[in-house]
This record gives structure tokens, C-alpha cells and sequence, in this order.
């Protein structure tokens, strides 16, 4: 085996201008899809963590039917704040933290101009614990349970009452028994998540206040969940239905921001369809090189073969150029790649826009062994897949015709 | 004892749709040990002889025997491993691997039947200093002239022990110097060793020192005598040489 893989290695580096040629389109590839894919999965990772750990949590936890009806922000299918529920959700493993919510919709007013708002009240301790990047847009401060009447609102919704930082305004809201009800907010900062309707419509408070202005002490609409890691997400929101029963619904990000999700795997599914066209590409260079290698080496092939040369040695022998092509092509793209991917993942990444927000990401490239190992496999197997037609054409040739050969 | 036995080997292709024949019936035995000259023009079938004889073509029909075995109807991979065992082969062009130094185009055949790498090397060595080439063992082919890189094909062919030396114009691409000392290293293993040489050739040195001329023409052997051979070395003296 020895010799036929020296010569194979020697073969490839007798011609090195179509060697480099060979290895660069390979290498090429490796290093495109290597570069796209960590940058199209950091910008994926970016935006689902900007979900999970700043916007919905993990998962979320609602009274059944509330999904149906939650444009409305009802109230009345609300459940214990410090119940049941939310114990047998903390008793569930993979789950780390939760923090208990109010949704409502009402009014909020400057004292001169009132506008409708769609409003998450919280306790900013177990929320700011469960979504840790929740405030990652946030200019001003957020909410503090030493100042009960916080508030923070979506930038848009903001300007348009010209409500500033330390300013105050009126929140109005209907009760759960239908009672309307006001109470003074104190202006503490802007959200900017890059989200239009977030902007122009959310605002934040705190849930005692909230319980307080809406007649519900004690009492929330909705859980949000955060868990060990986001892989465990389906396992975690699977037990956590077993553990609460048919009253209760539990709701993954996927399915609380489909949108989210839909735009995730496009972008995969983009990087996958771009990251085929180059390997087609690669894989058809080989085969031209090849092809040309065993027209060029025709009497050379017809030498080997009178010398006792069989057919499957020939065959081996293009099989193993092949290989000796796809490793220094895969090798030369991995490392270009990963060094160049590493370096700027060690600098923190770049910032980007993710698409349909003006949201600033920090975009940090990512190489998991998902998006690696098939890359490798794919530029390896695909070049040697590449040698079979040259190998087999090199085999199949007559030696009297292939010894005529000039 | 012969090695070769030929009888009625006749070879057809088919060119389009026409059918040409190259061999119309040859009958040939060569004994073991001899060195013998085929000779005739262009076209004459010569080469398709060497060819069947080395077992790179198979015939269209009749009878060969090499070493008393019947191999006319051989497959592909059987007839590589008769080359490879029995055959030696001396190429007009040197035929050399071009990314082999001295050393490894002469232990190819070997290398590639897996033969043991320490006995190989030290019968190796001792052909190409026998072919006069241990000055350039670590050199490429196109780092040696052409009489060098003949002398690198005869050590290839010997260094399996073959029975038949198959050489197809092995002088042709030479000075008449060069031609001559490849003339006299090939009579000299000849002897020393009892391979036998079979030549395709119209270098009239070569016939002068063959045994046995045997001459094709259209595809039908017209003779094989000691005359030719003189006849030969007639056609050389008056050349001048």
C-alpha cells in the first residue's frame, strides 16, 4: 500500500500549478462554507439568544386557551403567582429559573396625548435572572424593586408621548373586574430591539405595581421559563406538560416566535444550498484535472500495466491522487478558515443587523462539530467520489493502445 | 526446450466497418536462452506479434505457449500477472516513470507484486551495477540521458528474473555509440544469464549479433535462419560500421 500511496503523493505534486489549482478550488470551498457557516450559525445563535435570554425565555408557561386569545391580553385565565405551579415547574430538571408575568393591554398617557400599550409587568429580580440579556437594548435604567412605579418603554412609544428618562405619565388599564383603573409611572429607560411593533407598543413594569393597577395581587397570566441549555428545550417542555396537566400550556420560542425559528433555517438552508454549488464546483475541478492527469499520463498507465500493473491497482492509485488531493484541499480551507474564524471570534465577533431588524447583533462565528464534521466529509469524500470516473477510465485502458501513446 | 510456441495465431481488428488483419496464421517456437530479431516494414504485423508474445494482446485465434503453458485465453489480470512474472519489457521510448528515481522505476514490477523490500534492494543494486548505473541510483529520468535511461528499462526488465525479454526498438532512439554499448550490455546478460531476448528491430547492429532473424510480412512469417542474421551483418558492414 505504501508505495502506491508515495507515488500517488509524488503524481500530485508533479504538475503543481494544476495541483494548487486542484487543492485551492477544494480548499476554496472548505474555507466558504466554513466562513459563511459560522458566521449565517453566529448570527442564527445571536437571534435565538436574543429570544431566549432577552425577550421570551426558554419556554413559557400560560393557563390552556391563553395562546388563542393572547392578542387580547386576557386576564381572567391567570393562575397563583407563588402556587403549585410554578413549584412543580422549578421541581422539573433542566430548568433553572423562572419568572412570574402579567400581560395586559391598556393606555398610557403624558397628560396631554394617551396611546394604547400593550404592557409585561415582572418581578425585575426573577426576570432579569431569567432573561439575563433582557435589558441588552435597553438605554436609561431598568427596572428596580426599590422604585415600584418603573417603567420602560418601547423607544418609538416613547417619542411619541415625549416621554424622557426620570419624566412620568398615567397607566390605565381595565381591572379583571372589568373596573378601570389608573396609576402614575416614573419614566426609567428605552427599549430598542429593533422590533417595530415592540417599539411602538411595549412597556414594561413591575409585577406588583401591575397586580396592584389591575385588582390581581398574587396572581399572573404567565410563566417564563429559562432552562440549562437551549438543546434540552423540547425535553424540558415536554416534562413540564407532564407535570402540569391538561389545564396547563407550555410553549417553546420556536412556537412563541415562529418567525424567528422560519428565518433560522432559511438562512441554514441558504448557507447549505451555497455551500453544495461549492463543492459541486470543487468536485468538478477535480474530475477536469484528473481526466486530464490520465490523458496526459496515458503511455505512462500503459507502462505500469505491462509491467503487471492490474486494473485495480491502477484504479487505486487515481483513488489515491484523488485522496491526496481532497486532504491537502481540506486541510489548507480548514485551517484558513478556522484561524481566520477563531481570530475574530477571540476579538468578540463583528456587529450585523439581523434581517427585518435594525437591531445591532454581536455576531461571534461558530464552528460546532455539526457544521464541521459534515464540511470535512463532504470536500473529503466528494473529491475522492470525484477520482472514481478518472480512476476507472485510467483502468479500463487497453495497454497496446495506451503504450501507442505519445 | 522452447518457450515460445506459436501456431496459427492469426489477429483481426475491426477498423470501422472494416475488418483488418494483422497476423494470418503465424507459426513461431523460440527457445529458451536465444536472442532473436523480428524483422520486417511497417505494418507487417511485427509489433502485433511482440504484443501477443508479451502478452499485452490476446489473438484472435491459435494456439500460444509460454514456458509450456497454454495462456492465449487468459484474462486481463492473469496475463498482468504472466508480464509481471515472466515478461520483461524494453520500450523504443525508455517508458520510465518520470516521478521514480533510478532505483524505484527499476524495483516497480516488484514493488507492485509486494515483493520482500530488503532482497529486492540488494538484487536491485546488483543488476544496475551489472548495467553499469550505481552512479545513479538517486537520480529522475530526466536527469540521465537516453542511453542512461535504457540502461534503467533493462535493469526494470530483468529485475523480476523473467524468462523473456520483450524489446521493442530498444536502439532506435540512440547515437550509434550509445546503441552499441546497449547492444553489447543486452548480448552480455544473454549469456551471462540465459535470458531470452526477443527484439522488434530494424537497427541492422542488433541483427548482426542475433541468432535467429525471423522475418514477417502482411501478417505471414516468411522464415527464420541463421542466413538472415549473416544477411544482416552484411547490411551493416556496408554502412560502414
Amino acid at each position: 500500500m505504501f508505495p502506491i500511496l508515495r507515488l500517488a503523493f509524488r503524481n500530485v505534486l508533479r504538475n503543481k500549478g494544476r495541483a494548487g489549482f486542484t487543492v485551492g478550488a477544494i480548499g476554496f470551498a472548505v474555507f466558504m462554507t466554513l466562513f459563511l457557516g459560522s458566521f449565517v450559525l453566529g448570527l442564527g445563535n445571536a437571534m435565538i439568544d436574543d429570544v431566549v435570554q432577552g425577550k421570551v425565555g426558554a419556554l413559557q408557561v400560560h393557563r390552556k386557551g391563553y395562546d388563542d386569545v393572547r392578542e387580547n391580553q386576557p386576564l381572567d385565565l391567570d393562575f397563583a403567582e407563588k402556587g403549585d405551579v410554578v413549584a412543580k415547574v422549578m421541581r422539573v430538571p433542566g430548568v433553572v429559573s423562572v419568572s412570574p408575568r402579567l400581560v395586559f393591554s391598556g393606555l398610557a398617557a403624558n397628560g396631554s396625548q394617551s396611546t394604547m400599550i400593550v404592557a409585561t409587568a415582572f418581578d425585575p429580580v426573577a426576570e432579569y435572572r431569567t432573561l439575563p440579556r433582557a435589558n441588552e437594548f435597553l438605554e436609561g435604567k431598568p427596572l428596580d424593586p426599590a422604585v415600584a412605579n418603573g417603567a420602560v418603554f418601547g423607544l418609538d412609544l416613547a417619542n411619541a408621548l415625549d416621554l424622557k428618562s426620570g419624566s412620568g405619565g398615567t397607566l390605565q388599564a381595565a381591572a379583571k373586574s372589568g373596573q378601570q383603573n389608573a396609576l402614575d409611572f416614573e419614566m426609567r429607560g428605552t427599549q430598542n430591539n429593533g422590533n417595530a411593533f415592540e417599539s411602538k407598543r411595549n412597556v414594561a413594569v413591575s409585577l406588583k405595581w401591575a397586580q396592584d393597577l389591575l385588582g390581581m395581587e398574587g396572581r399572573i397570566t404567565e410563566l417564563a421559563v429559562q432552562t440549562v441549555d437551549r438543546d434540552g428545550i423540547e425535553d424540558v417542555a415536554a416534562a413540564i406538560r407532564v407535570a402540569l396537566g391538561p389545564e396547563y400550556e407550555v410553549q417553546t420560542w420556536k412556537q412563541l416566535r415562529p418567525n424567528v425559528d422560519d428565518v433560522v433555517n432559511f438562512q441554514r438552508l441558504i448557507l447549505t444550498a451555497i455551500c453544495f454549488i461549492f463543492l459541486v464546483i470543487a468536485i468538478i475541478g477535480v474530475i477536469n484535472t484528473m481526466l486530464m492527469s490520465v490523458l496526459e499520463r496515458t503511455r505512462e498507465i500503459g507502462t505500469m500495466m505491462a509491467v503487471g500493473m492490474r486494473r485495480i491497482r491502477i484504479t487505486e492509485l487515481f483513488l489515491w491522487e484523488a485522496a491526496a488531493l481532497a486532504f491537502i484541499g481540506t486541510a489548507s480551507g480548514l485551517s484558513i478558515a478556522l484561524s481566520i474564524i477563531l481570530t475574530i471570534a477571540a476579538k468578540g465577533g463583528v456587529p450585523a443587523n439581523a434581517p427585518g431588524s435594525t437591531a445591532v447583533y454581536h455576531i461571534v462565528p461558530a464552528v460546532p462539530f455539526g457544521l464541521l464534521a459534515p464540511t470535512i466529509l463532504a470536500a473529503f469524500f466528494g473529491t475522492v467520489l470525484a477520482g472514481v470516473y478518472p480512476s476507472w477510465r485510467a483502468a479500463r485502458l487497453n495497454p497496446v493502445d495506451a503504450l501507442r501513446s505519445t | 526446450m522452447a518457450l515460445v510456441q506459436l501456431q496459427g495465431i492469426k489477429k483481426s481488428y475491426q477498423l470501422g466497418k472494416t475488418e483488418v488483419v494483422a497476423l494470418k496464421g503465424v507459426d513461431l517456437t523460440i527457445e529458451k536462452g536465444e536472442f532473436t530479431v523480428v524483422m520486417g516494414p511497417s505494418g507487417s504485423g511485427k509489433t502485433t506479434l511482440l504484443n501477443i508474445i508479451g502478452c499485452l494482446d490476446r489473438a484472435s485465434a491459435g494456439s500460444y505457449k509460454l514456458d509450456g503453458e497454454e495462456i492465449g485465453h487468459r484474462d486481463f489480470n492473469d496475463l498482468a500477472e504472466v508480464r509481471n512474472r515472466k515478461i520483461g519489457f524494453i520500450f523504443q521510448n525508455f517508458n520510465l516513470i518520470p516521478v521514480l528515481d533510478v532505483v524505484e522505476n527499476i524495483e516497480f514490477p516488484c514493488v507492485i507484486r509486494g515483493e520482500d523490500r530488503k532482497v529486492l534492494r540488494e538484487r536491485t543494486l546488483k543488476i544496475a551495477a551489472e548495467v553499469g548505473l550505481m552512479p545513479y541510483l538517486k537520480q529522475k529520468p530526466d536527469e540521465l540521458s537516453g542511453g542512461q535511461r535504457q540502461r534503467v528499462a533493462i535493469a526494470r526488465a530483468l529485475v523480476t528474473e523473467p524468462q523473456l525479454v520483450l524489446a521493442d526498438e530498444p536502439t532506435a532512439n540512440l547515437d550509434s555509440t550509445t546503441a552499441d554499448q546497449i547492444i553489447d550490455l543486452m548480448l552480455k546478460l544473454n549469456a551471462e544469464m540465459g535470458v531470452t531476448f526477443l527484439f522488434s528491430t530494424h537497427d541492422p547492429r542488433v541483427m548482426e549479433h542475433a541468432r535467429r532473424v525471423v522475418r514477417i510480412h502482411d501478417g505471414v512469417m516468411e522464415d527464420g535462419t541463421e542466413a538472415a542474421a549473416h544477411e544482416a551483418g552484411r547490411m551493416h558492414a556496408s554502412l560502414g560500421h
